[in-house]
């Protein structure tokens, strides 16, 4: 066990160098440096431009610009932006508690939904529920989130008098109005992106957790069980269930990373101040440090999940040993 | 999907002629999948349009009439007209020559390069096999959507640059199959026979094993080409796609900002957006049932 972990650690760190290089390479390869998107780079002279190239170390070897890189995020530090000045960290942390909102509180409403349905309808294979789920998944796989979005907005938000971007009415705080009225609010901005979030997310773990009840219902000690006479409701709950859900702890830790980067295009379209609008802007500004603190907290999240799904495996299922 | 089998000896099939080749098998197994039959006959019909758009089309997709601006769908505009006036259906028509060609070639890239590393590491095992999937366990975790945006912003945005990115970005998961086949098909005994007869490495490889793996690739291919033109429909949405001539995307895109005045610059491309993908899901499936019969 403790073996397995030193080797899946060591290989987790070399996934991210890997990861860091790559998202490097490309910064490097990438026409037109962060200084082409300064306030008004022509305002500037070619020696002020150098200048500045010099204080962020621009003007050195791309190797040791990597280095020095490599070496402050090992120890938690990802540099200061090239547009703001601030620390990356410090403008990350202070998006992150409205995208995990977004998306803690829409995984929820995902798993609610998609688990129990996703269950009956294996259960009850080729029933008329069954068709009707399989083809609704169908079409929430194949819907662009973005689109169902703006139908949404123009659809819904219009009409109902909803606020359509946003996450909070200016001045109404915690702690300054009534709890009451804080929750309302939030609310409020809250229904029409949650919905795109749960909507769209919905399909994939509907359709992977009636595949994985397919599957054991199969099974020999499914019919076992029904042999020795007990309740088809004891069967399922017990026997079938409890097998069927295991690898639902795969994809948990496989889609862990949905916590930050799954409502991109969403925040976009509402206007939520969550860190997917941050990695846009970045992006598009080429700025630097903060697109290569995404790229590495993302492959973070996604070697953590995938190994947090392997040590929960361990503890769900008695039969996997390291 | 599976259906009790009933033996009528009453009834024999006409269409099923006594030795039937593995192709024939397959149409006939293809055909009784009727969302799959309807989504290809969609995806026919909607591939000939985006060739014939200029003929089709009553209006050049860059054609500016500031009279017309914003008009709703009618019979001279079937899906209305954008701000600057032009003709939204000729737009969408011509949009899907992008979207399609994007679809298609960037599944095509992933799937070459998916296959290609599959087979590799596969059938070579060993220290081959380890390097090739470290990095495939690299593409895979990257966040592909930072990673699309991060290699699409930099990059001038012509098509060439949008369907290499978003192809060399959705490879790993079918090089992982495709080895994963390998792996098991190369103890099998043929394969034993094929070497003991002096078979080349290469073509053990290449004319043994793989089209024993055509099933999964055939099907991952269809479903990549959906997947692709939502990334780039994606991408164009955040303002990094292909705009000129315009993706059923960057229609869209271009439409959000005057959703209240003129919703259906954005309903039309998104609703053609969302059908094309589910046909090619719906095929996807088709093909899944169809070449593979073993498969659930």
């Amino acid at each position: 066990m403790a073996r397995y972990i030193l080797n899946r650690t060591i290989q987790a760190v070399l996934l991210l160098l890997g990861v860091s290089i790559i998202s490097f390479v490309i910064m490097l390869l990438a026409p037109g440096g962060p200084t082409d998107f300064l306030i008004d780079s022509s305002m500037l002279s070619g020696e002020d431009l150098a200048a500045i190239r010099t204080a962020y170390g621009l003007d050195r070897h791309e190797a040791v610009q990597y280095w020095k890189w490599v070496s402050r995020v090992v120890v938690g530090d990802f540099g200061t932006s090239f547009h703001t000045g601030r620390p990356v960290l410090e403008m990350i942390m202070e998006r992150l508690p409205a995208t995990l909102a977004l998306n803690l509180i829409g995984m929820v409403f995902i798993y609610l939904i998609a688990l129990p349905t996703g269950i009956i309808s294996a259960v009850k294979q080729y029933s008329v529920f069954d068709y009707t789920v399989t083809l609704i998944t169908f079409l929430g796989q194949a819907m662009p989130a973005f689109w169902l979005a703006l139908l949404l907005l123009y659809y819904v938000g219009l009409k109902v008098d909803l606020p359509l971007s946003g996450m909070a009415t200016y001045g109404v705080e915690f702690k300054e109005v009534a709890f009451s009225v804080w929750l309302l609010d939030r609310v409020r901005y809250m229904v029409l992106p949650l919905s795109v979030v749960v909507l769209t997310g919905l399909a994939a773990l509907t359709r992977f957790m009636r595949a994985s009840m397919l599957d054991v219902i199969h099974q020999d000690y499914i019919r076992t069980a029904r042999a020795k006479g007990l309740s088809e409701l004891r069967v399922i709950t017990r026997h079938a269930l409890r097998n069927a859900l295991l690898p639902i702890v795969t994809l948990f830790g496989l889609t862990f990373s949905v916590l930050l980067s799954g409502s991109v295009v969403i925040e976009r379209i509402f206007s939520w101040p969550g860190v997917g609008q941050l990695a846009v802007d970045s992006i598009l500004k080429r700025d630097y440090q903060v697109v290569m603190a995404f790229n590495m907290i993302g492959a973070f999240m996604v070697i953590a999940g995938s190994f947090l799904a392997d040590m929960l495996y361990v503890v769900v299922d008695p039969r996997i040993k390291y | 999907m599976n259906l009790p089998i009933q033996k009528q000896p009453s009834l024999t099939l006409p269409e099923m002629p006594a030795e039937e080749t593995y192709l024939q098998g397959v149409w006939y197994r293809f055909k009784r999948h009727k969302l799959a039959m309807i989504s290809l006959f969609f995806l026919l019909l909607i591939s000939v349009a985006a060739i014939a758009a200029p003929q089709i089309s009553r209006h050049d997709y860059r054609e500016v009439m500031p009279s017309r601006s914003l008009q709703a769908p009618s019979r001279e505009h079937l899906m209305g007209t954008d701000r600057l006036g032009r003709d939204v259906f000729s737009r969408a028509l011509l949009g899907g020559r992008i979207s399609l060609i994007v679809g298609f070639t960037a599944a095509f890239v992933a799937v070459i390069v998916g296959t290609l590393v599959g087979v590799v590491a596969g059938y070579f095992g060993g220290w081959v096999d380890d390097i090739l999937m470290r990095l495939t366990d690299v593409f895979m975790a990257f966040p592909v959507l930072f990673l699309l945006l991060t290699i699409a912003a930099v990059l001038p945005k012509t098509v060439t640059n949008i369907v290499l990115v978003i192809g060399l970005t959705s490879w790993p998961s079918l090089a992982r199959t495709v080895r994963g086949q390998f792996l098991s098909l190369r103890e099998m005994e043929f394969v034993e026979a094929a070497r003991s007869l002096g078979v080349k490495n290469y073509r053990i490889a290449l004319s043994y094993i793989l089209p024993n793996t055509v099933a999964p690739i055939i099907v991952g291919a269809t479903l990549r080409i959906g997947g692709a033109i939502l990334a780039e429909a994606g991408l164009a949405f955040i303002g990094v796609g292909i705009i000129d001539p315009p993706s059923w995307g960057s229609i869209l895109d271009a439409g959000r900002a005057v959703l209240r005045q003129a919703p259906w610059i954005t309903f039309f491309p998104g609703m053609l957006i969302f059908i094309t993908v589910l046909a090619f899901n719906f095929v996807g499936d088709g093909l899944r049932d169809a070449l593979d019969p073993k498969l659930k």
